[in-house]
């Protein structure tokens, strides 16, 4: 009995949310939380958002493997971006303003690579959900048929 | 909603789990950290935080040599952190005050503390000067000086043997003269006897005897002349030699005359291989101490992991950890002589060239070992400058060996010394500095290979070498961490190179004026004997002068008693003697 309960909070906790928006959602956070580095509180927030969500977990994770493998690669990039946006001189009063705050250094977004790594997992947010979502529908559409036509009448 | 419970409840899970790793973490942190720094095992025991104090704990915490694997640098029973709570939410590690507890210097380990990696000691890669063994030559010449034949007196010698050929000659020269003559005086005497008493029988004779008795007396007086120069000639020659002699034996003493020992170098070439390891000792762990301190403030500094951390303009960059205080309390043994260690470090900080004051450490030794020791490390600023400076008004020094024990060297007996050390290291390299050592007694013992163990060297070189009673050391330190240059300033060449100078030489002027009083002894003794045997000679033709004397006015009586003159016909001038020679 006890067995079966926690196979079936296993069961909710991964694999419920199977839908194109919850798996495209997973995939999407995924990607920004991959793309982050991680010793800072700004994927522990995105990580947080992917648990509270209505989100596929399992997909989410794997994704969070995926693109943390690939973003070491792109970390050029992300200095470059991050550079660039940490260094905006009319963002200095705000930024020296945030970082005396306490528990705001915990975000690393003094770091460049963060802060690129951030802007890029934010601008790929939309477009790879929608993009997931889609393939997502029209994958399931053609399992759908597979299905009905696999059925006799 | 039962999936947001289900979905937090594992978030919290994984949190919890975040937290009770949490010391797992540090631990590792702590291990790996350290022994980046020190290229060695680091192990800790046990690590307790409590987040409500801010406080964290470490037990039995060892920290291996990396240059003795058997060895640990320090051991330490506790180590409590007092973190600052405000600074840990501005992600800064700021411990207001930390203390070590039984902490124990140079503990022996039941493991190898040495790590597989490759890190390798500094000790191949400092370039020190050496020294090659110059002071065996001025060995080389005593050696020599003492041993070899200092040979015979030139001038006085070839004197000696000029007046050994001549004066004997000159003498027969003389003993004949002598000789003919009294043969001449004995025929003109047995002559005029013969002539019988009526001198105008034989006038011939009579006027032949008076003719010549100017002659004989003339010869007389010249022969008598002749000894008398030859004597004042002698004794003017013997007196010659005397001062040939005394100036043979000046000469011969200058040739004799040892070279100066150059003390600088004997104190080098004795020295040199102890002094370099001190310096190169010293060296080294300042270099390995100083090669984790970061470099100059940037602006950007490296994150932790990736990227660049930037500081925004207007911020004051503070170092991510900061160790405001942490006393020290323990003890340690150097060469089984134990002492009780206390001490403070003040402002360590993980980058010191942004911290508001520079690091300090002041250390004070007790007991056997007596030490102070206090360090500034500044690196503040565009040109660092951190200073070092030890103390040590009591320190034992073990028995040593100086020199090359194939040539040359000296058992140097253990003692109370006192050492100082004060180094500064300006621009992260640039080295200056001084290392001074003095021990007030010691006592050295000559080791000798087979070439100078020929007496009276090992005898002589003792007794220099106990003259020695004190050591003064000082080591200027000039260039840089990476080829440091060292310059050596010592009593001890000098002093032992005065003393064996003086013992050799006393030794060489004793040998040799006991060689030369003998030649002395020989040369004067045979010009003596000379002289003794020119002056009988000399006296035997006076005694036969005066038998001539005798005989000359035997023929002067025999004259005038036949022409009833007396003396007159003999007188210079008389008309009558005028009368006989014609």
């Amino acid at each position: 009995m006890r067995n079966t309960t926690a196979r079936g909070i296993l069961r909710e906790m991964f694999l419920s949310e199977s839908t194109p928006r919850g798996i495209a959602l997973a995939i999407a956070l995924g990607v920004a939380i991959g793309v982050i580095p991680k010793a800072n509180l700004v994927a522990l927030l995105f990580l947080t958002i992917l648990f509270v969500t209505r989100t596929n977990l399992v997909a989410g994770l794997v994704a969070i493997v995926a693109a943390t493998l690939c973003a070491g690669n792109f970390d050029v990039i992300f200095h470059g971006i991050g550079g660039s946006v940490l260094t905006i001189s009319w963002l200095q009063g705000v930024y020296r303003w945030l970082f005396t705050l306490p528990i705001v250094p915990w975000t690393g977004l003094d770091n460049t690579v963060v802060v690129g790594g951030l802007v890029v997992g934010l601008l790929q947010l939309v477009p790879t959900y929608l993009l997931v979502r889609r393939l997502c529908k029209r994958q399931l559409a053609a399992w759908q048929m597979t299905y009905e036509d696999a059925v006799p009448e | 909603m039962k999936l947001l419970k289900s979905r937090l409840t594992l978030l919290g899970l994984a949190l919890g789990l975040l937290v009770l790793a949490t010391n797992a973490f540090i631990h590792r942190s702590i291990v790996r950290s350290g022994q980046a720094v020190t290229g060695a095992k680091i192990e800790v025991g046990r690590i307790r935080t409590s987040w409500r104090s801010a406080r964290i704990e470490l037990d039995h915490v060892q920290a291996a040599d990396p240059q003795r694997s058997m060895r640990n640098l320090f051991e330490a029973d506790r180590i409590v952190l007092d973190l600052d709570p405000g600074a840990i939410l501005h992600r800064r590690f700021v411990v207001n005050r930390g203390q070590v507890h039984g902490i124990r210097v140079g503990t022996r380990r039941s493991t190898p503390g040495a790590l597989d990696s490759d890190h390798e000691t500094l000790a191949k890669e400092t370039a020190v000067p050496s020294f090659g063994d110059e002071g065996m030559r001025w060995f080389d010449e005593v050696t020599h000086a003492l041993q070899q034949d200092i040979g015979t007196p030139a001038t006085s010698r070839e004197f000696a043997d000029k007046m050994q050929t001549k004066w004997p000659t000159q003498c027969s020269a003389l003993v004949a003269e002598a000789v003919a003559l009294q043969k001449r005086l004995a025929s003109t005497e047995r002559s005029i006897t013969q002539a019988g008493d009526n001198p105008l029988r034989n006038l011939t004779s009579y006027q032949s005897a008076v003719g010549s008795l100017d002659t004989f007396t003339k010869e007389l007086f010249e022969i008598r002349g002749k000894i008398d120069r030859q004597q004042q000639q002698l004794l003017m020659e013997h007196e010659q030699l005397q001062a040939a002699v005394k100036s043979d034996e000046v000469l011969m003493q200058l040739q004799h005359e040892l070279p100066a020992l150059d003390g600088e170098s004997l104190g080098k070439y004795l020295l040199a291989d102890e002094i370099s390891t001190d310096v190169r000792s010293v060296v080294e762990w300042l270099r390995w101490g100083r090669q984790f301190i970061p470099a100059l403030y940037t602006h950007s500094v490296p994150g932790a992991g990736r990227g660049q951390n930037v500081i925004f303009g207007g911020c004051k960059p503070q170092p991510n950890i900061l160790l405001k205080t942490m006393v020290l309390s323990g003890c340690g043994d150097v060469e089984g002589d134990r002492f009780t260690l206390e001490g403070t470090v003040t402002n360590l900080s993980s980058n010191p060239a942004i911290n508001e004051h520079p690091t300090e450490l002041v250390v004070q030794t007790t007991g056997s070992v007596q030490t102070a020791i206090h360090a500034v490390m500044d690196s503040r600023g565009e040109h660092s400058k951190d200073r070092i400076y030890i103390k040590c008004p009591r320190w034992i020094q073990p028995e040593r060996q100086w020199g090359n024990p194939e040539h040359l060297s000296f058992i140097a007996s253990g003692g109370e010394s006192q050492l100082s050390i004060l180094l500064d290291v300006t621009d992260h390299s640039q080295l200056s500095g001084e290392i001074s050592m003095r021990q007030m007694a010691i006592r050295l013992t000559p080791r000798l290979n087979d070439r100078l163990t020929v007496q009276p060297i090992p005898t002589l070189l003792a007794e220099a070498a106990q003259k020695v009673e004190r050591l003064d050391v000082s080591v200027k330190i000039s260039g840089s961490l990476e080829f440091p240059k060292w310059e050596l300033r010592s009593n001890f060449g000098t002093q032992l190179a005065k003393h064996l100078h003086e013992t050799f030489q006393k030794a060489v002027v004793e040998q040799h004026a006991q060689a030369m009083a003998q030649q002395r002894q020989a040369t004067t003794s045979a010009v003596e004997q000379l002289v003794q045997s020119v002056t009988n000679e000399h006296q035997q033709i006076a005694k036969q002068l005066e038998g001539g004397d005798d005989r000359l006015q035997s023929i002067h009586a025999h004259i005038a008693e036949r022409v009833r003159q007396n003396d007159g016909v003999v007188q210079p001038n008389s008309p009558l003697r005028e009368v006989y020679r014609r």
